[in-house]
């Protein structure tokens, strides 16, 4: 079953990869951006393997894309990623607990951190203003959201939240 | 609780600050001007925090620096002291190199090494004795005039009976014709000219010198100064009240005239 599981997972990352990958970037003020579909995915990983594999994927992946988007800032994604996968680890305690909404605001809030983090510290070298990185930051975490709530609506039958 | 099993059943925590500390580890190798900023950002943060700290310490370093000025200040002080001192001494050396140079005397100094200004017998103690020639008898100076004679010569040292001394008499030489005295110490640094007939003028402010007629002054050398003259019907001479121009009581550095 689990087995099942993982490698179901592992085809997904593998596509999810891909698409990150490929998927078209905007420029904003001079900033990129582009769907983080690896946090999507992590989320759906802390929701069905617990913290302990969310934050082994989170640090992996934000290392992968450490290495393969930006080599003189290594690190900024993996710190990321491994804060929101922590944050997203929380979801599976408070799963009684919580409602809907309140699961929702609290994704929203670990993509929003998530975004932060990297915004920070990889836009700090940058002439930004505060309000631009601010904008990019809140453009950043919709999108990811939107992404994920649109999968959630796909894929949320299946009872994750 | 072992430990091991401790760090299990908190791995997330655990994981998540190993992935922290990896990730800022990754990220602070990097040079780039993102990361110095951050870096400087959190020196900035540093700063803010440790601000107590640097004022706590700033304060006993502060106290420390005001212990060491203190006590750096003390010797100084004292140095300065010694210093005034040495340029006291150093002036009045140069005067007295200048005097014994001037002099027309033959002139030895000695330094005063103690005094008895309490003594029944005022005595000073110098140390020049019988191998520098000094002589019983000689007179000694400073440079404002007699200030007394040997009375006990040793080898390395002298005994000089002070002209403050109540037993010491000197023949002077006092008045607008110069007539001959006998100056009688009294008190302190003041003494008396006795033998000057009435009919002669003295007034105050008048120079009394040695008469010369002794074996042991030399003439014309200074020993006071009149302050004031009485005519006592009573008495067959004039009292006159002479001040002692030396300084017995202060004296360093002494001349013995051989």
């Amino acid at each position: 079953m689990i087995a099942k599981k993982l490698s179901y997972f592992g085809g997904i990352w593998i596509v999810i990869l891909f698409l990150q990958a490929m998927f078209p970037a905007f420029q904003f003020n001079s900033i990129s951006i582009q769907p983080d579909l690896l946090l999507v995915l992590l989320t759906y990983v802390a929701l069905s393997f617990g913290g302990t594999v969310a934050l082994i994927f989170g640090f992996v992946n934000g290392l992968i894309q450490d290495l393969t988007t930006q080599a003189s800032l290594v690190g900024v994604l993996a710190l990321s990623k491994s804060v929101a996968a922590y944050l997203l680890y929380f979801l599976n305690n408070y799963s009684q607990v919580w409602t809907r909404k309140m699961k929702f605001l609290w994704i929203y809030g670990a993509y929003f951190t998530h975004f932060l983090i990297y915004g920070y510290f990889y836009l700090r070298g940058k002439e930004l203003g505060l309000l631009v990185g601010f904008d990019a930051i809140l453009i950043h975490s919709i999108i990811s959201f939107s992404i994920y709530l649109l999968f959630d609506r796909l894929l949320g039958k299946s009872g994750n939240l | 609780m072992n430990i091991l099993r401790l760090l299990y059943l908190n791995r997330v925590h655990v994981l998540f600050c190993m992935s922290l500390i990896l990730s800022f580890s990754l990220y602070f190798s990097n040079t780039s001007g993102a990361v110095l900023a951050v870096k400087a950002d959190l020196a900035d943060i540093m700063s803010l925090v440790l601000k107590p700290q640097d004022a706590y310490r700033g304060i006993m370093q502060t106290r420390e620096k005001n212990y060491v000025l203190q006590e750096t200040v003390s010797q100084l002080r004292l140095l300065n002291t010694n210093l005034i001192h040495l340029k006291y001494e150093n002036e009045k050396l140069r005067s007295m190199l200048n005097y014994a140079q001037d002099s027309p005397l033959s002139l030895k100094s000695a330094f005063v090494v103690n005094n008895h200004l309490s003594d029944p017998v005022h005595t000073l103690t110098i140390n020049s004795g019988n191998n520098d020639s000094l002589e019983k008898g000689m007179p000694v100076i400073d440079m404002d005039g007699i200030l007394g004679k040997i009375i006990a010569v040793g080898d390395k040292a002298s005994i000089v009976q002070l002209i403050t001394d109540r037993n010491f008499r000197m023949s002077v030489r006092v008045g607008e014709r110069w007539n001959l005295g006998l100056f009688v110490p009294t008190h302190g640094l003041f003494g008396i000219v006795e033998g000057i007939p009435k009919s002669q003028k003295v007034v105050p402010g008048d120079l009394i010198i040695t008469s010369g007629i002794s074996d042991i002054y030399p003439a014309e050398l200074p020993v006071g100064e009149v302050v004031d003259v009485k005519n006592d019907p009573e008495r067959p001479f004039l009292q006159v009240i002479a001040e002692i121009s030396s300084n017995p009581t202060n004296s360093d550095y002494v001349f013995i005239i051989q």
